[in-house]
This record gives structure tokens, C-alpha cells and sequence, in this order.
């Protein structure tokens, strides 16, 4: 743990975690709905009980197998200084994200979410992601930098997984709800009644590496690439 | 001389049983100008039958042959080639790649290890894979290229044998798949689908929006022209598919294709090919004559 990570939030890590997952710490993850909107706009999600399947799919089936191992990778690697296993871990959560928006998605996340940490909590170890980045062939993903900034907050590695969990349940839900629209109520029982799945994705992910990293959830690519030519679109991806 | 080193070639271990471990190592080469592949080693159920120049050009097709008809429980496939730089050649199958029921718990592999040189141009056009009800199956396609490299690869999966009495689609009890190209020892696509659980093997109907077939087309090269995901999928979008998409990101174009019926899955792949072969390898695509 960092002096300055101490002075966060009062030392409170939990806090701090809280902090960067909430929708107003400036990450522009309400602008992402990962192909979700194709779906809406087709009408093949258009109510909460849809809305909450495939949400929590999303989780089980692509973030927990995914981005959710980079970040408890990401936050091992963090602790060991290993700034060279962080770079390849960052490659392999480009690669394994098949259309253009969902990897831009990531990496316009990561890049705010870095430069948000650096400039609230000016850590040593975004100090050193920073000039990883600084690389022009390098762009960081968001599981990588939250791994690397709940590690800098001196959190616990399970903190860190589930807040990355939670938080991305909670902007997908809200992003969902504006473009469906559901109601308020409906996107936060969809939240609300995760924590068990929440819990049990979070030890799906830090008990794979990196060789059994993937995403089952082929359709959502399918529909991640086909937003790139929707007519109207509210959302980035 | 290729850019990158010449690869060594696998060597058969002893300790295999003979009809259940086949390997194949090739190398193409410029010579008498064209490229010309040579086998080094292989070893049954491959075979080794030669090449074709369909195209009546420079460019060879070699029809893969696994004389075993598909893999029992435990059997491994290793295909191992790479392209000297300036090359191009046409890899695919003759036949779709079974995998039988594994009552016994162990696991059948089909590995795959392909390297491309500077300049060179290779098209891996494989068969699918169907993993039959039981089969535990651990498929691996590595593809490794240079900057200046041209590729056209697919990747079909099955859910299983879908007409074969009330269908059993999605009987297997575990499948690794992992379809990686890498640039200059980088990775640039990974579509790996780790299913070993039963939820996950559950799950899979649903994530692939009820169809029983998915694809994934990867191409990589320089001169792709603007806008063409969307002549991709502007081509796909007259056949019966489940779903589909295609995205861009420089260089590297990626298809994703989800459908039915397995020959509306073969249907799309060919269509995406007529699509991009023009502009990596400078000319249209082909029936591919598989007798």
C-alpha cells in the first residue's frame, strides 16, 4: 500500500473503490452498451425480464471469463512490479475482443480511468501503467487499469474483482434502462438481485489464467459488429 | 529465406500409438515459379496426397487428410506448416473433423500451428468441427504472421450432430477452442471458448442466439478497401442466418457468423471469402474442388 493511497478516502479502501466505480467518477462507462443497443434497436430486448437475462449473461459468460480475470491477473502483476506481464496481458484482452467498438470501448474506459486515478489519486503505480502507455502501440483496456489502480489502493484482490463486477453490471443496467427504457426500479433490481452471481463470477475469475481467459457469448459479437452501422445509435458501442 | 525462422519440425515421440497420434509437418517454397509445398515428416491417419493448383496459377491446395474419419477418445492431430516468405498456398479439408464420445474422461486434440513469412499469403479454409455427445475435445489453431504477411482463416464449430436422430446438439461434455492469429508475436485476434462445466456447455444455445453453427472468418492484410465490413455484410445479409456481423480494426478484418443449418454456415464463409479474396490475394474466389 502507497502513502497516497492511505490519504484516499481516509484510508478507507472500500471507499475508494466505491469511488471509481460509481457512474460519476469520469470513465465514460455510461456511454458503452457493448452491442446491447443492436439489440434494442431490434427489438430483441424489450423489457426488464429480457434486459436481466442477458445481462447476467454477460457477466457469467463474458466478463468473469474475460475482463474479469485481467483485472485479478492485472492486480497480481501489479503487486510484483511486473510491468512487462501487465503489456502482455493487455495484448491478450485486445485479442480477445473481436469487433472494433467493444476494443475501443475498453480502451477509451482504461485511458479515462487512468488519467481520472492519476490526476484523484496520484498513485505510484499508475505513475508506472502511465508510462507503459506512453508507448503509442500501447493502449490500455479497462480490466487492466482497474486492476492495477485497486492494487495501487492497497484493496484486496477479491474487493477488486467484484467492485470491476458490480460496477459493470450496474452501468450496463443503466445504460440499458435508458435506451429500452425501463424503469429505475427495474434496472436496480437487476443489480440488486446479482450479488449472489456477482460473488460466484468473481471466483470463476480469479481461478483461471490468462490460457483460459475467453468469452462464450458469440452473439454479443455479432451484435457488438453490427452497431457499427446502426442508423441511430445513443451509445459509443 | 524465410523472414522469420524456419521452424523446427515435430518430430514423432515414441511413446505414440501408431493411428492415434497423426502429424503433419510442411513447408512451402518458392520453386519452378510457384509455390510449391513439401512434407517433411507425417505420419498416419494423415495423409499425404499433394497439392492442386485450382486456381491454375502459383498457388497450390492442399486437401488435408485425416484417414482416421475423426477422432477417438484420446486421439491428437498435429499439423504443423509454415510459408516461406513470398508464398501463398490454399490449406483445407477434405472432410469435417468428428469428435467422438469420450466415455473414459480423456480428451481428443486437434492442434494446429500454422507460420506465415514476409509477403506471403495463406488461406486456411478448414471443414468444421463436430463434437459428437460425450466427447471431450481441445482444439487449438495458431496462426502466426509477419506485418507483411496476408491472411484469410476461418473456424467453424458445431454443436454437435444436429440431424443425427432427435439431434444432440450440444451433448458434448467439454470443448476448448482457441482460434489465435498473431502479428509479429503479438496477438491480434484470440476466440477462444473454454465450455467444461455444464452450465456452460448449457449456456451455449442461448449465447448463440439458438443456432447451431458458428464461424469466425479473420482476414489480415494491407489493402482492404474502406467500408468493407460492410460489403461483408451486405453479402451475408441475403442468407438464413441466425446472426452474423463484421468489424474492422485496420489491417485485420473479423466475421463473426452464427446459423442453423451447417451449409447456410458454409454458404456464409464462401460469401465473406468472395468478398475479401479480391483484395488480399488479388483475385475472386473459388468453388473448391474436394475430389
Amino acid at each position: 500500500m502507497t502513502g497516497a493511497a492511505n490519504l484516499s478516502n481516509g484510508g478507507n479502501n472500500l471507499l475508494s473503490l466505491l469511488q471509481i466505480t460509481n457512474s460519476a467518477f469520469p470513465t465514460g462507462a455510461f456511454t458503452h452498451s457493448y452491442g446491447f443497443e443492436t439489440w434494442i434497436d431490434g427489438r430483441v430486448v424489450d423489457d426488464a425480464a429480457e434486459a436481466r437475462k442477458r445481462c447476467r449473461q454477460w457477466l457469467r459468460f463474458g466478463v468473469a471469463t474475460g475482463d474479469g480475470v485481467a483485472v485479478a491477473i492485472a492486480f497480481r502483476k501489479t503487486l510484483y512490479d511486473d510491468m512487462r506481464g501487465l503489456a502482455a496481458l493487455n495484448d491478450l484482452v485486445d485479442a480477445l475482443k473481436l469487433s472494433r467498438e467493444t476494443r475501443e470501448a475498453s480502451k477509451q474506459t482504461g485511458a479515462a480511468l487512468l488519467s481520472a486515478c492519476h490526476d484523484v489519486f496520484d498513485l505510484p503505480e499508475t505513475d508506472r501503467l502511465s508510462c507503459l502507455a506512453d508507448d503509442e502501440s500501447v493502449r490500455l483496456h479497462h480490466a487492466v487499469v482497474y486492476g492495477v489502480v485497486a492494487a495501487g489502493l492497497g484493496s484486496t484482490e477479491g474487493e477488486a474483482v467484484e467492485t470491476f463486477l458490480w460496477g459493470g453490471l450496474s452501468n450496463l443496467a443503466s445504460v440499458i434502462g435508458r435506451l429500452v427504457p425501463l424503469g429505475q426500479v427495474d434496472v436496480q433490481r437487476i443489480v440488486a438481485t446479482s450479488a449472489p452471481l456477482i460473488e460466484a463470477c468473481a471466483e470463476i475469475a480469479r481461478s483461471r489464467d490468462e490460457a483460459d481467459m475467453c468469452s462464450l457469448f458469440a452473439s454479443l459479437d455479432a451484435a457488438s459488429m453490427r452497431h457499427e452501422r446502426l442508423p441511430t445509435r445513443l451509445c459509443i458501442s | 529465406m524465410m523472414g522469420n525462422a524456419v521452424r523446427q519440425v515435430v518430430r514423432p515421440d515414441p511413446a505414440w500409438t501408431v493411428g492415434n497420434h497423426a502429424l503433419m509437418n510442411l513447408r512451402a517454397v518458392r520453386r519452378n515459379g510457384r509455390t510449391e509445398i513439401d512434407p517433411s515428416n507425417w505420419r498416419i491417419p494423415y495423409q499425404w496426397q499433394g497439392t492442386h493448383y485450382q486456381d491454375h496459377d502459383d498457388q497450390p491446395f492442399l486437401l488435408l487428410i485425416n484417414s482416421g474419419g475423426g477422432f477417438v477418445e484420446g486421439d491428437v492431430a498435429e499439423l504443423h506448416a509454415s510459408l516461406d516468405a513470398d508464398t501463398r498456398a490454399l490449406i483445407t479439408t477434405t472432410a469435417a473433423s468428428k469428435f467422438y464420445k469420450c466415455l473414459d474422461g480423456r480428451t481428443s486434440r486437434e492442434l494446429v500451428d500454422l507460420s506465415v513469412g514476409p509477403g506471403a499469403m495463406l488461406e486456411y479454409y478448414p471443414d468444421e468441427s463436430i463434437p459428437f455427445a460425450r466427447s471431450r475435445v481441445d482444439r487449438r489453431t495458431h496462426i502466426s504472421l509477419e506485418a507483411t504477411s496476408s491472411l484469410f482463416a476461418t473456424d467453424m464449430v458445431s454443436a454437435g450432430r444436429i440431424h443425427f436422430g432427435s439431434g444432440e446438439a450440444f451433448g458434448f461434455d467439454a470443448l476448448r477452442s482457441e482460434f489465435m492469429v498473431s502479428v509479429d508475436g503479438r496477438a491480434l485476434v484470440c476466440d477462444r471458448l473454454i465450455a467444461d462445466s455444464t452450465d456452460e456447455v448449457e449456456a451455449l444455445r442461448d449465447l448463440w442466439e439458438g443456432a447451431n453453427h458458428m464461424a469466425t472468418v479473420v482476414s489480415f492484410a494491407s489493402a482492404f478497401p474502406a467500408e468493407i465490413e460492410a460489403s461483408l455484410e451486405h453479402a451475408l445479409s441475403g442468407l438464413p442466418l441466425r446472426t452474423f456481423g463484421a468489424s474492422r480494426m485496420d489491417n485485420l478484418v473479423v466475421c463473426r457468423i452464427l446459423a442453423d443449418e451447417c451449409w447456410a454456415c458454409h454458404e456464409a464463409i464462401q460469401a465473406a471469402w468472395s468478398v475479401l479474396r479480391p483484395h488480399f490475394a488479388g483475385k475472386p474466389a473459388r468453388p473448391i474442388r474436394k475430389c
